[in-house]
């Protein structure tokens, strides 16, 4: 047992909050250097009200409902004078509400999407359209995407048909306004400062725009696309400062990840994953890119998309946070796993973990209460964690002490010392064996060879004993004609079908004058066309035939005689040429045990 | 308003400060959209949590197309196909213009084997993205390279192709590797990987796949090079110290190579006809016959197939004395390749240790026949020399010796080779002496040049393993 680098707070109350990793954030809410717990509950029934909740410490020191769900929260400070509040901005739908004192007092709203001029000029005539034209008018709203009309329009085309002409009316006079929700906000430091420096807010909607909003005037500063094509954002990272230089990294969706430099109206794309991101992570020192998916990968990818190393994660990854430890002067990266572990990387080794007894949810890094570091936790069931970093923990022994530790799971290859090669083992039997031959060796060649040749004759004369009695698939072509017969029975029972290939050997001779002749005992087979006269064959050609034969079946219990035995179950075909009384070839055709008739 | 101000008597209005006064009004936005929430519970893979969402949100959510696509996308996970393919019409019919929609349906028929249709998807896919998605490139080089037809083939090329360009995607470079490397346009399929090493540095896949490569191409420097990569990104990857091993065996190097052998043996049990061989071969190389045979017998009886590890066996019973067990091994051997000049040789040395003169003569000259002009194997036609020339056919036996000496001009020739050749020379010239001490030398010289190039006919082999996997 490794000690532990983390001290664990005790908790006795039974908070129950559902939270996501981005609407949680640490500040010091009443500039008293007690640093709060701020999080927004996402209710697992969205028809429940979401709030916004403070923690000191463990407890909840207040709490106030939201007016819709939350996508994001950020704690910033403004340019003010001393002292600096922190302001609180939660994301909500197409809005921003900023909070000071845990006291709304601004709603900003992103700007609204253009409305197709088709739905323009279909709402300016539904009010005045006969209740019967209406319907064709919303047949030709329905010919834009769904994504691309305004809600108004999206619920027209829900509501049925009879109360449409009411919703019409009532709705006449609404403007037509279409937005694009917030998916994802940051804060960005405008200037790296000394004390609390101001930020502004960079905000990535579903319509794949980025806005820098600028936190005091509430107007954009800058203003760009995520890519040139439409995609939908998921996550996002930010570092730098808006006056120097920045860059945010976004992933979509899909698993895209794309890249915005200051001053760039687009995105580049740097990168596809094949399964979309839970976290996004930009490391400070040198610009990597650290994600991890629904693959159980942790990657690191550099700005242009190169991915520097990737290792596998034990279980699947339910949230992601960056740990700063600027005392080390590293920055790891914290996994919650499905398997109720918090896993640290440096790099791509891990370097320490906790173990929880429930799965976490979210999680947060960094100052709280009066301590710089701490990682708080939350869990499925809606417990917080909260484990504060020992003074004396260090990570650097650590990354070897873990690589052992892979060793001995096996995860990385042995160091070959303590491995053995498995060599078959040798058995008596095998030596002696051994032995006798090298002695031997001639004798038992010799003995072999004996034997193939007793094989071989046994082959010759069972052979002769076959031509004698003509009953093979190939004719001598010495009396008659070179003639190959192959079959094939096709079918489970009791119908069955026999397939003849009978092929002309001879090179240059063709043969006329054919006839087949099948036969069967009538108490087991019955056939259907037991005598076929054959077309002239010419050489090297096959010619396909097939014929039915049902087999005989006990009308009651559906069984076959009793005296069919499976040496008497065969068919002989016989071929043979015109006023011939001797066949060409006689073969005899070895019948599968038929299956009683399948009811319909 | 309350807020209004009495200055000197007068109603003074404060400017607006845009302050929300009373606290703001809880309704749920009409609008209001989760799917970013869903994707969230998606991506984390909360499917039962997903559900509940969805489920939730279908009567309210006014655009429902994300809904759909994500159950389309769980319903696909849990394999059931056919409610997936469902749930993505939906998404469609209700935005005909997101291409990702028609992606996963294409992704779907594919997993249910209905390559055509799955084509059929992704071409309208293509025709409708507005710019170049290199992931439906892959995917319609997929599946033409399912096609038996010879064309899709190059079609299927040239969708690689396209997807390299345009994206990022280790799997197009990778399949688009495999299609040069089948045309054995190996310097092609090396630059593939090169750039997709620029794109993915420590994939220990590619790395291993390009050494192969490399050894290929002869270049044994750069395959150890990359291979020393892999082993230093993880030391736990049996092909790439299989290649390892392989390299430092054919350097000679046979503790090391052993060494490598045995990490694999510990990384997993992964238990290969190649393996075994190799530590064999290795075995033979430290003159401990037993060891080896039991090693080969090993390889031969996880693919009994494989002609070099029954080559190889039989190659070391005959220097073992066991020469009935190598006749059945050589038999075995032929049976699979019939071309082979050094099999016939090897079953002639064996048919003589067993007294079979007339047999063991054929199979001399059955070898020496097959001896194509660019082949290079002097050693059979020396051995039919000596053995021609103790059967007492001097004659024959000069006719040998000089196509030996013919052949043998290229080579530096070991030692042990120019003692038995200018022994053989003097005897032919002599022809009347008799020497069964050579034929013993004979041997031992050839099995050192064998081994010299079996290990990388090895290397050869270790390729065919990804390649099963890839199909």
């Amino acid at each position: 047992m490794k000690p532990t680098k983390w001290l664990t707070v005790q908790s006795e109350s039974n908070p129950s909050l559902n939270t996501l990793p981005n609407c949680l954030t640490l500040c010091d809410l009443k500039s008293d250097n007690y640093w709060k717990l701020i999080a927004a509950e996402i209710p697992r029934d969205t028809n429940f009200r979401p709030r916004l909740k403070v923690y000191k410490g463990i407890g909840m020191i207040s709490e106030q409902g939201l007016p819709g769900m939350p996508s994001a929260i950020e704690s910033f400070y403004i340019e003010e004078p001393l002292p600096k509040s922190p302001i609180i901005a939660v994301a909500i739908s197409e809005s921003i509400y900023f909070y000071r004192n845990m006291k709304p007092y601004f709603k900003y709203t992103i700007p609204e999407l253009n409305v197709e001029q088709l739905e323009i000029d279909i709402w300016r005539k539904l009010p005045i359209e006969r209740p019967e034209n209406q319907n064709d008018l919303i047949e030709q709203l329905k010919t834009i995407e769904s994504c691309r009309l305004t809600w108004l329009s999206q619920k027209l085309c829900r509501v049925p048909k009879d109360e449409r002409d009411s919703f019409i009316r009532q709705h006449a006079e609404y403007p037509l306004k279409r937005f694009s929700t917030i998916v994802a906000m940051k804060c960005l430091q405008k200037a790296s400062s000394d004390y609390h420096p101001a930020s502004c807010l960079v905000v990535a909607t579903s319509n794949s725009d980025v806005f820098i909003i600028d936190t005091q005037s509430f107007v954009i500063i800058h203003q760009a696309r995520v890519c040139y094509y439409q995609t939908c954002p998921s996550q996002m990272a930010v570092q730098g400062q808006f006056e120097t230089d920045f860059r945010i990294v976004i992933s979509s969706r899909h698993g895209n990840i794309y890249i915005l430099h200051k001053s760039w109206l687009e995105g580049k794309e740097i990168c596809k994953l094949n399964n979309p991101p839970i976290g996004l992570t930009l490391l400070p020192v040198d610009q990597t890119l650290i994600v991890t998916g629904m693959d159980k990968q942790l990657a690191c990818f550099s700005k242009k998309g190169k991915r520097l190393y990737s290792t596998d994660l034990p279980d699947i990854p339910i949230c992601m946070t960056p740990v700063h430890l600027p005392h080390f002067g590293i920055t790891l990266v914290a996994i919650g796993l499905r398997n109720k572990r918090v896993v640290f990387f440096h790099n791509k080794s891990q370097v320490d973990e906790i173990e929880l007894t429930e799965i976490p949810t979210a999680i947060i890094f960094g100052r709280l209460g009066q301590e710089d570091h701490v990682l708080t936790i939350f869990t499925d069931s809606g417990n917080i964690n909260i484990k504060i970093l020992k003074r004396t923990a260090n990570f650097e022994g650590n990354v070897m002490e873990n690589k052992f530790a892979m060793i001995e799971k096996g995860k990385v290859g042995g160091s070959g010392d303590n491995e053995t090669l498995e060599i078959p083992k040798k058995t008596t039997i095998f030596v002696e064996q051994t032995i006798r031959e090298k002695e031997h060796a001639q004798a038992i060649y010799n003995s072999f060879q004996v034997e193939l040749w007793r094989l071989r004759l046994m082959a010759a004369r069972e052979t002769v004993e076959k031509i004698r009695l003509s009953d093979s698939s190939i004719s001598d072509g010495a009396t008659h004609a070179p003639l190959k017969l192959d079959a094939e029975v096709g079918g489970m029972g009791p119908q069955f079908r026999l397939f003849l290939s009978i092929t002309n050997m001879c090179t240059e001779r063709e043969i006329s004058f054919l006839r087949i002749l099948l036969h069967a005992d009538q108490r087991h087979y019955l056939v259907n066309k037991s005598i076929a006269n054959l077309p002239v064959l010419f050489p090297g050609i096959t010619l396909k035939l097939d014929f039915d034969i049902t087999a005989v079946l006990d009308p009651i219990d559906k069984l076959p005689p009793p005296d069919l035995t499976a040496e008497k179950a065969i068919v002989r075909v016989l071929v043979f040429k015109k006023n011939h009384a001797k066949p060409i070839i006689a073969a005899s055709i070895g019948m599968p045990e038929s299956e009683s008739p399948l009811e319909n | 308003m309350s807020n209004d101000i009495i200055c000197n008597g007068n109603a003074a209005n404060l400017p607006s400060l845009n302050v929300v006064k009373t606290p703001i009004k809880y309704e749920m936005d009409p609008a209001g959209n989760f799917d970013w929430l869903l994707h969230i519970y998606y991506a984390r893979q909360d499917f039962s949590s997903c559900e509940a969402l969805i489920d939730q949100l279908l009567d309210t959510q006014l655009n429902p197309e994300y809904l759909y696509f994500v159950r389309g996308q769980i319903r696909r996970n849990q394999e059931k196909y056919y409610e997936a393919l469902k749930y993505f019409q939906l998404a469609i019919n209700l935005n005909s213009k997101n291409i990702e929609n028609f992606k996963e349906i294409g992704k779907t028929l594919y997993l249910m084997g209905r390559y055509e249709q799955a084509l059929e998807v992704y071409r309208e896919a293509e025709e409708l993205s507005n710019r170049p998605d290199n992931e439906i490139f892959h995917f319609i080089g997929e599946i033409l390279l399912l096609s038996d037809n010879p064309n899709s083939r190059q079609e299927a090329k040239q969708y690689f192709q396209k997807a390299v360009e345009h994206g990022k995607m280790i799997d197009s470079f990778k399949r688009l590797a495999e299609l040069h490397r089948q045309e054995k346009d190996y310097s092609k399929a090396v630059e593939v990987l090169e750039a997709c090493l620029q794109i993915s540095p420590e994939s220990t896949e590619i790395l291993t796949e390009i050494s192969v490569l490399y050894l290929k191409i002869n270049e044994t420097q750069k395959a150890f090079d990359k291979l020393l990569n892999v082993t230093d990104i993880n030391a736990g990857c049996p092909l790439g110290l299989l290649a390892f091993g392989a390299i430092l065996q054919s350097r000679g190097d046979v503790d090391g190579a052993l060494a490598k052998y045995k990490q694999i043996h510990g990384c997993d049990n992964v238990e290969t006809s190649e393996l075994w061989n190799n530590v064999g071969l290795c075995f033979f190389k430290k003159k401990k016959n037993f060891v080896a045979i039991s090693c080969l017998r090993k390889s031969v009886w996880l693919a009994p197939l494989n002609y070099n590890a029954l080559y190889n066996m039989s190659l070391i019973y005959i220097t073992a004395k066991q020469y009935a067990s190598g006749f059945h091994t050589l038999a075995a051997a032929i049976s699979l390749r019939k071309e082979s000049a050094e099999c016939y040789m090897l079953l002639g040395i064996c048919l003589q240790k067993l007294k079979d003169n007339e047999n063991a003569l054929l199979a001399f000259e059955r070898s020496s026949g097959l001896v194509k002009p660019n082949m290079k194997s002097p050693l059979v036609f020396l051995n039919s020399a000596i053995f021609l020339y103790q059967m007492g056919k001097t004659e024959a036996a000069a006719v040998n010796f000089n196509n030996f000496v013919e052949e043998s001009k290229e080579f530096v020739l070991s030692t042990e080779l120019k003692f038995q050749a200018t022994k053989l020379k003097a005897m032919l010239q002599q022809s009347n002496c008799e020497s069964l001490v050579e034929s013993l030398g004979r041997l031992d010289e050839e099995n050192e040049n064998e081994k010299d190039n079996l290990p990388l006919e090895v290397t050869a082999k270790v390729m065919v393993t990804p390649q099963k996997l890839n199909n």
